[in-house]
């Protein structure tokens, strides 16, 4: 067993506590690894500390984020993390920016003052926003992750190890828009459809239930042969449409009336509606319809004088006295908390109808929703859940809890303190596991992988994009490929003489040639167009980020290879790949003849976990709509649910020790793919059971 | 089962009882653990359990705050001086869980050491701060009191806990993730533990069990603790204990396991992220055996910045 020669010996000199104590960090997120880690930090001594965090204290942050105190709830977490931790060590100098990361002031310049950036943040967008910034800086990021039990730390310093985007990162979880509108068959089909379709349509912006109902903005003109379930599932969505203002409450319509006619068009009239629909239950057994008359009797009686003594800021539950939140409610209970919440809403709570965004931490949204969701799942036959339950699978909640999170920030820490002791052979991509499921190991530790030569973040990357340029337009490669999958956020585009780009600075009339530009097909853009084998130069300034997209045509994608109507590869070129591949074979050489991890060493790829559950994105796949170019809905809602994310489900990829032989053989075949093929993913699936875990338990929400 | 969680209790615990449920939740508030020392070690275990809504978690240091505790987080700058180490942090984890009872333990005192320490109304005790004579003196009350031991030391690059549940039933959730299985540990005392054949032993285990054992041995020896100036010694008792004639070449006798030794016997200090890592480790055993639920570390835990190995092992005659 060999170790770096100073490594860990050199902790204990003076020439680290000095570098210690005049080094600057940054810590991006002051949640639950955030307190922990400033905690850590400055107990070892560390004293030049900035802090970014977006979020305001929650009442079901207390239980882990140790800084905040009851009375914090709503304040900045940044602001009194930093006060609390001064409390604690007065000599420590530390900055709070109550602010995203992604915004203008933490550029180029903001990072390069930093000795180190440790990351404790809890969305992927922001996770690769930050990677891209400290590889354009060259300075070392340190990543971390964790879920439950289980969590990750890995190191990205620029040419010498991968960064955050050179493994693929599981895209989010994907519901075919058809299932959560007509045939859901499990409890989160119906559970989406009450937060994402039901939900805005009663209480959200009009807007966004438009962008949501359409799926996608496609270019006009496209026309393809449509099985016949498919034109069914068209015609229920075209009556959908016609009828959102049904939605809302109409003027002078009691609260109560309101809840009643929404209930009786959703489970009843909407419902029969789709029984009908006969080439929909050819397969699968037709939903039932609920009748409100027989699940409640006399509504008026039941609900009006509980409505009427309810005070601001109650909940349906509390006015109908269900307080067990872990109780499964039958289909009258479900039934009389739909109504309550729905008109309490409107009767209570009426300036924000027409505004909201569905909150994991509003309690009468949540019973809305769940209620709604579980009366569903009764005409659908599916097991209805509890508040409880129901709750955490609408919030995507992440499990969380101190203990992990302590044990992540030291990781943390002995990662930074490698780097500053110059000890950078004995850095390592470290796993927590729980007890008993990575044999006797709790903690693993691995050589960090080398830089990919091809990757879009830390080397010059291509990609292949496949996708039909006639009926995709501008708005849709921007919105949904550009920034949704490759985390742009301030798009720059060059094509020959065509040119785009957005962000500050621009003139009037250019941000209106621009936006004349949005709705055109590909094929259609000035200087004749995006076609076959056109490339594309994507470029974000502000990230310091550049790509280019190889454009190849295609006009019949098969939906199941592409169920957002494209295909995204990496791919190194030929003539470079000879020359990048013997350079990675080297490196991987070197990094194996250090490593003191048995050949077998389980290795999770650096996709470290969503620790909190604020800000992400859940993408809905119209599988339906598919020979015409599949079209994918996104809402901007809740949290990033993929299963790969979560290091819960423990990803392993195969041995980091690659044997000196294939290294360059490898190197040649494994092209970088920032995003997860669906290849890709069957591999992934497949290490898990290796590792152990059940993956069902924290893929499949239901 | 036990009443119902209150709404404060529901709101604030939601999300780890998303990871752990409500009856591990209920049985945690029920739970009475104290805490002995107020080290960094100390200080991440009690505020782990504390936030984790132990209903009754007890802290014995009677160091005055004024003196340097390395590490101690909970020991703020308005933590009056005239106040013990104890103390403080008894006020720092009340405001950090106002849910839970905590409270101040007398002692360990100076002069008659753990003797006179209350264990009798707790359930649980975690030592830090000690030497491997005194956990096994400890020990033999907790076993007499059937009381369960976790025991943490924390020195330099290392962390290793030494844990005693005497004879542990819990559940476990069974294959088929709905059902429950019952199942039963019997615990090695520490001597125990530190004689297992070595034989047993290979490159599987974790390295650090040379020098944990070499250390117990020099100090049943020597009546106190190994310093810097004692490595001769213990390289002397790491070569009779494991360098045998009777037995093959050990892996355990290694040139890579001698540099822990000696590692060990130089750098005393504590460190702050090794703290963090043993204390959530504990703390997360901790909330297992006071629950009945999962199985705990049985029964030594070790971890090394030289491999940033963690390992559980589980050494017994």
């Amino acid at each position: 067993m060999e170790s770096d020669a100073q490594w860990p010996t050199t902790i204990f000199t003076k020439t680290l506590t000095e570098r210690i104590s005049s080094s600057r960090v940054l810590c991006v997120g002051a949640g639950g690894i955030g307190c922990e880690l400033l905690k850590t930090l400055v107990c070892s001594g560390f004293q030049n500390i900035e802090l970014i965090d977006l979020d305001t204290i929650e009442t079901s942050n207390l239980n882990r984020q140790f800084l905040f105190r009851k009375h914090h709830v709503g304040q900045s977490k940044a602001r009194i993390a930093a006060q609390v931790i001064k409390s604690i060590k007065p000599s420590a100098k530390i900055v709070a920016h109550h602010a995203n990361v992604k915004e203008p002031q933490f550029d180029l310049d903001f990072f390069k003052q930093f000795d180190l950036v440790l990351n404790g943040l809890d969305n992927l967008e922001a996770r690769r926003h930050v990677n891209r910034l400290c590889m354009a800086a060259e300075r070392p990021l340190i990543e971390s992750g964790t879920a439950g039990y289980v969590g990750q730390v890995s190191v990205h310093i620029k040419g010498r190890t991968e960064c955050f985007e050179c493994s693929p990162k599981p895209t989010p979880k994907t519901y075919p828009i058809c299932t959560l509108r007509n045939t859901p068959d499990k409890p989160i089909h119906c559970i989406v459809w009450s937060k994402d379709l039901l939900f805005m349509r009663l209480l959200g912006r009009p807007d966004d239930v438009t962008d949501l109902d359409e799926g996608s903005s496609k270019a006009e003109g496209s026309s393809s042969v449509m099985s016949a379930e498919g034109q069914a599932v068209l015609e229920a969505e075209e009556v959908a449409k016609e009828d959102l203002s049904t939605f809302l409450r109409k003027e002078g319509e009691e609260p109560l009336a309101y809840a009643v006619r929404i209930f009786e068009k959703v489970y009843k009239e909407d419902m029969d509606h789709l029984i009908g629909m006969e080439e929909l239950w050819k397969k699968r057994a037709p939903p039932k319809s609920l009748l409100l008359a027989s699940l409640l009797p006399d509504i008026e009686s039941e609900l009006k004088g509980a409505l009427k003594e309810s005070k601001p800021g109650a909940t349906a539950c509390k006015i109908l006295g269900l307080n067990n939140s872990n109780q499964k409610w039958e289909a009258r209970d479900n039934a009389r908390v739909f109504l309550c919440s729905l008109a309490m809403f409107v009767s209570q709570r009426s300036a924000e109808v027409g505004s909201m965004i569905f909150d994991k931490d509003d309690d009468l949204a949540v019973e809305l929703v769940i209620s709604a969701s579980n009366l569903r799942s009764i005409c659908y036959d599916i097991p209805v859940q509890s508040l409880f339950d129901g709750k955490g699978m609408a919030g995507n909640i992440i499990h969380a809890i101190a203990t992990t999170n302590a044990i992540i920030s030291g990781l943390i820490v002995v990662e930074a303190l490698k780097i500053l002791s110059g000890s950078l052979s004995a850095l390592r991509s470290t796993f927590l596991f729980e007890h008993k499921k990575a044999g006797n190991a709790l903690i693993r530790g691995n050589m960090p992988e080398p830089p990919k030569p091809g990757c879009m973040s830390c080397g010059q990357a291509q990609l292949h994009l496949r996708l039909d340029t006639g009926t995709t337009t501008l708005s849709y490669l921007i919105e949904k490929i550009i920034k949704k999958r490759l985390a742009v956020c301030v798009p720059m585009l060059q094509c020959g003489e065509f040119f785009y780009e957005e962000g500050e600075g621009l003139e009037e009339d250019e941000v209106e040639m621009y936006q004349g530009l949005l709705g055109r097909s590909l094929n259609k853009l000035p200087g004749g167009g995006l076609h076959n084998g056109s490339i594309l130069s994507v470029k974000d300034e502000f990230q310091h980020f550049n790509l280019e997209l190889i454009i190849s045509h295609v006009s019949d994608l098969e939906p199941e290879d592409a169920p957002e109507g494209f295909i995204l590869e990496g791919a190194i070129p030929v003539a470079k790949s000879g020359m990048e591949a013997t350079a990675a074979a080297s490196t991987t050489t070197k990094a194996s003849g250090d490593s003191n991890l048995p050949a077998n060493a389980a290795r999770l790829p650096a996709a470290p976990a969503e620790d909190e559950d604020e800000d992400a994105v859940v993408i809905i796949v119209d599988e339906t709509a598919a020979s015409s170019s599949a079209a994918a809905a996104s809402t901007r809602s809740n949290k990033e649910m993929d299963e790969g994310a979560l290091p819960a489900t423990s990803i392993m990829t195969p041995s980091s020790s690659v044997a000196v032989g294939s290294a360059l053989k490898r190197s040649r075949e494994q092209v970088v793919e920032p995003v997860a093929s669906s290849a890709d993913k069957g591999k992934l699936k497949k290490w898990k059971h290796l590792a152990g875990d059940n993956p069902d338990e924290a893929i499949d929400l239901s | 089962m036990n009443a119902q969680l209150t709404t404060d209790e529901s709101a604030v615990y939601d999300r780890q009882l998303r990871v752990w449920g409500l009856e591990v939740q209920q049985r945690l508030n029920s739970a009475k653990i104290l805490i002995i020392g107020g080290n960094g070690i100390a200080a991440e275990v009690s505020k782990n359990l504390t936030l984790a809504g132990a209903g009754l978690v007890a802290i014995a240091d009677d160091t005055p705050c004024g003196q340097d505790k390395p590490g101690n987080f909970l020991i703020s700058d308005d933590s009056p001086a005239t106040s013990t180490v104890a103390e403080a942090c008894a006020c720092t984890l009340q405001a950090m869980n106002p849910l839970i009872k905590v409270k101040v333990e007398a002692g360990p005192h100076s002069d008659t050491g753990l003797k006179d320490l209350e264990l009798e109304q707790y359930d649980t005790v975690v030592a830090t701060d000690m030497n491997f004579l005194q956990i096994q003196d400890l020990e033999a009350r907790c076993i007499r009191l059937k009381k369960q031991l976790f025991a943490c030391l924390l020195r330099g690059a290392f962390g290793v806990t030494f844990v005693n549940l005497n004879s542990h039933s819990y559940r476990e959730k069974a294959a088929d993730g709905q059902s429950f299985e019952s199942k039963t540990l019997i615990y090695s005392n520490l001597e125990g533990a530190m004689s297992c054949p070595v034989a047993k032993l290979n490159k599987r285990t974790h390295p650090l069990y040379l020098v944990s054992r070499a250390v117990y041995h020099f100090e049943l020896l020597n009546k106190r603790s190994a310093t810097s100036m004692d490595l001769p010694s213990l390289q002397e008792i790491a070569a009779k204990l494991f360098k045998s004639d009777e037995v093959p070449p050990n892996a355990m006798y290694c040139k890579a396991n001698l540099d822990l030794l000696e590692a060990w016997a130089s750098h005393e200090g504590v460190l702050a992220p090794v703290a963090a890592i043993l204390g959530g480790v504990v703390a997360n055993h901790v909330i297992r055996a006071v629950s009945f639920e999962g199985p705990p570390i049985k029964n030594m835990f070790y971890f090394s910045l030289f491999d940033n190995l963690g390992v559980v092992e589980d050494m017994h005659v």
